[in-house]
């Protein structure tokens, strides 16, 4: 009677086991492992992208060294045109110009700062410039202006004898008045 | 009571195989699912760090991108602008070359973009102020010559006003 009892006891514990083994296999294991295998290749393929990014990354390094090389010219890019339209040292510098070539600053007026016409993404910052003085004077002004690293076209130029106290022209004294029209760029 | 002992029926192999098999296939499933937890967890975990690296790749890689175009843009910024740069004393040279020694100049307006000289002088005679106008036309690289208002002055000689066109290439710069 007991041993069939055991029998009967066993069989139990073999079908709770098969069963549970199946329920839990089937229900939680099967999807843990399917969810374990759509991660793994998920990962794969991040790492695909890691791997792309970090090459991607190497050749824009490469291309920044490249360029590097060549600092100092950019250095007199920036120079030519700089991040802000630095007026004070502009004035500054025309100021210093006109008097190392001789000529004497009337006025400056006229000035501007607006969105390029010619060159996007630029500036112009545009002013006008009343000078005075011998004629050479002016032609070493304009090569100062033309050959500085700080870009400046000399737009135009207009000229005419100085009158003097009496108010007939100096021509005998070779001076005249100046009036320019320069433009600088700037970001 | 019974003096000699029934003999136990014995369990037949099969059973004792089946509950082996079926008690080692729930243990299996519990150690799997365990490991396969633990597994997750560090996929999961590797699966963040990934995505850390992308993003942070990601952001060096823009910053530096950012930087590389704003050289690329100033570069083209500058050979434009240097390629629009004018040397505009070049007219003075240009002029002074085609001026008769009989004609002298007082007044000149230059609009550098357009080429457009305006130019104000006194000539000593007529004959001069032809010639002058003679010189300027022959000049290739003035395009157009215009002679405007002509004046007597004191001592005979021929006020004038003069328009020249003169070519893009006399401001380019060198």
């Amino acid at each position: 009677m007991s041993g069939s009892k055991n029998v009967s006891n066993i069989m139990i514990i073999i079908a709770i086991c098969s069963i549970g083994g199946i329920i839990f296999g089937g229900n939680i294991l099967l999807p843990k492992y399917q969810d374990f295998q759509d991660l793994n290749k998920e990962i794969k393929g991040k790492e695909r992208v890691l791997q792309y990014k970090e090459e991607y990354y190497r050749n824009l390094q490469a291309v920044e060294t490249d360029i590097r090389k060549y600092e100092p010219e950019l250095a007199k890019i920036d120079i030519a045109l700089p991040d802000d339209p630095s007026i004070p040292s502009l004035f500054d510098f025309l100021q210093r110009s006109c008097s190392q070539s001789g000529l004497v600053i009337n006025s400056m007026g006229s000035f501007s700062i607006a969105a390029s016409s010619r060159y996007t993404g630029l500036q112009d910052v545009s002013l006008s410039l009343g000078v005075s003085g011998p004629y050479e004077s002016l032609k070493n002004l304009l090569n100062v202006l033309e050959k500085t690293s700080r870009l400046m076209d000399v737009e135009s130029i207009s000229f005419s004898p100085l009158a003097d106290e009496q108010g007939s022209k100096s021509q005998s004294k070779d001076l005249f008045g100046y009036q320019l029209a320069i433009k600088v760029y700037s970001y | 009571m019974e003096i000699i002992p029934k003999e136990t029926p014995k369990i037949p192999p099969w059973i004792d195989i089946l509950f082996y098999v079926s008690v080692g296939l729930l243990i299996f499933v519990f150690i799997s699912i365990f490991l396969i937890s633990q597994a997750m967890n560090a996929a999961e975990k590797t699966s963040l760090e990934l995505d850390n690296k992308i993003t942070s790749e990601n952001s060096k890689s823009a910053a530096l991108k950012k930087e590389i175009l704003t050289y690329k843009k100033k570069i083209n910024d500058f050979s434009g602008v240097i390629n629009g740069h004018m040397e505009t004393s070049n007219v003075f040279g240009f002029i002074e070359s085609l001026c008769h020694p009989r004609v002298w100049f007082t007044n000149f307006d230059l609009g550098a973009r357009d080429g457009a000289v305006r130019l104000t002088g006194e000539a000593q005679s007529f004959q001069d102020l032809g010639q002058q106008m003679i010189i300027f036309k022959k000049e290739s690289l003035i395009k157009k010559t215009n002679l405007g208002s002509v004046s007597m002055q004191k001592g005979g000689r021929v006020g004038f006003e003069i328009s020249l066109t003169l070519d893009p290439s006399v401001f380019v710069f060198k």
